[in-house]
């Protein structure tokens, strides 16, 4: 015998329930998961759809941009006049460093001739701005304006005035996305400035620092040592400053010091970023050379 | 269909927006996911205007432009509208306070979910900070329940 109950919820049966179609949908969701991580088609996905994310952005700026136009459009003369006289001060000194910097690489140049060491490779910077940040806890990354249409390539370094920033980890067509010092994928082969020493530091993740791996508990390491890239990986230019140590954890138990450091580039707080650029291109350094072919 | 759900539309447009603002404070992210914020206020603003399907698709929409992993945000929407539709009578029922509890616990299972997907296919975990977003979604929907426009009162 049918129960009314019964009877009513089949009269007025809607379709699957709830528990199937969350079922239905965890199971699309894992294989699209699985063939993604597989296949990486998301980067290609991605390839069409910043292109339709532009207006966003430029939506998204305008706040902060009509804040500049407005405060730059009212600030008195002599607040003008006076950051003018400060900027030219600021160019006059870094003119006469220039022209030291000149003359100590041509130096060093000649001594690494004199040496038969290959030159120093030559790079230049572009300055490109700072569309957003991704929203995403398990990843530390930036989206800068320019991409292929720059010829941008992934693998690049990204730095600010202060220091390394990144690395540029995919190219679309009018964007580029940078990964950051502090994400936990990212290792950049450093030298320490005080003594040398060489390391590779890894990114912390979320709590934006970054820490130095392999170096035993009893390695010269003292708090406040300036980290600078050494330019051993033919991709980050010699002695672009990385990081500061922060604190030196060290444990007899473990086989390995703990060393934190805090990037010295202002990861959050800029708004534009310079995109180094090797005058050789990379491209042609990494690409194998006859000998190694014959190998 | 578009115009019936036009509010909707635009809200989630904004949601996505302000995803790209930082809240930044002592070197944690306290960004919550606001587009989980928007879908789930909808949920129980008008529950017949949202569809588990709905929440999948904002979430695989949402992975094409933010994700690292496609689908990660689709299978956690979608299990965030199974859970919501769980405590729908309870958050309707208790006061406000109650509802807060409840509404953590729908964001705090958000992050866990995400938490599971991401240390699966990449063996990091973000440490406890990660679990402060929650916090500061359940104080932004405090703060915007007090306004006339975002009252659940049906």
């Amino acid at each position: 015998m049918i129960k009314s109950h019964q009877r009513s919820s089949k009269l007025f049966n809607k379709g699957p329930s709830l528990l199937s179609k969350l079922l239905l949908l965890t199971l699309v969701s894992i294989v699209l998961m699985g063939v993604d991580f597989r296949f990486h088609y998301l980067k290609n996905i991605r390839q069409t759809t910043n292109v339709l994310t532009k207006p966003f952005y430029a939506v998204l700026n305008l706040p902060s941009d009509l804040y500049d136009f407005t405060t730059q459009y009212f600030s008195n003369q002599s607040q003008l006049i006076h950051e003018n006289e400060t900027l030219k001060l600021d160019i006059d000194r870094l003119k006469a460093d220039l022209q030291r910097l000149d003359f100590v690489d041509q130096e060093n140049n000649q001594l690494k001739n004199l040496l038969e060491v290959k030159n120093a490779r030559k790079f230049k910077t572009e300055a490109v701005s700072i569309i957003y940040s991704r929203f995403d806890p398990f990843s530390q990354k930036i989206i800068i304006d320019g991409g292929q249409n720059k010829n941008f390539q992934a693998g690049q370094p990204v730095i600010d005035a202060l220091g390394l920033l990144g690395q540029i980890s995919n190219v679309y067509p009018e964007t580029s996305e940078v990964t950051l010092v502090i994400d936990k994928r990212m290792s950049v082969p450093i030298q320490i400035q005080r003594n040398g020493l060489r390391a590779i530091t890894n990114g912390n993740g979320q709590n934006e620092t970054i820490s130095l791996s392999y170096l035993p508990n009893s390695v010269d390491v003292i708090k406040g040592d300036i980290l600078k890239t050494s330019g051993i990986d033919t991709i980050y230019p010699e002695g672009i400053a990385v990081a500061e140590v922060l604190e030196i954890y060290n444990n007899p138990k473990l086989p390995f010091a703990k060393i934190i450091c805090k990037p010295i580039s202002a990861i959050r707080s800029h708004s534009h970023v310079l995109v180094v650029t090797p005058v050789n291109k990379i491209v042609n350094n990494l690409a194998p050379t006859k000998n190694d072919q014959k190998k | 269909m578009i115009r019936k759900n036009k509010s909707l539309i635009i809200s989630l447009v904004i949601a996505a927006m302000m995803n790209l603002i930082h809240i930044n404070i002592f070197n944690t992210d306290l960004t919550p996911d606001f587009i989980l914020l928007t879908l789930i206020f909808w949920f129980f603003k008008n529950p017949n205007a949202v569809s588990i399907s709905l929440f999948w698709f904002v979430g695989l929409v949402n992975d094409i432009f933010m994700g690292d992993l496609l689908g990660q945000y689709a299978l956690t929407y979608a299990s965030c509208y199974f859970i919501a539709q769980y405590f729908i009578n309870k958050i309707m029922l208790n006061n406000k306070h109650q509802q807060l509890v409840y509404i953590f616990f729908i964001f705090l299972m958000a992050q866990i979910i995400m938490l599971i997907i991401n240390v699966t296919h990449d063996l990091y975990y973000p440490g406890l900070s990660y679990y402060f977003q929650s916090i500061t979604a359940v104080l932004i929907w405090h703060v915007l329940s007090k306004f006339k426009l975002f009252k659940l009162d049906r």
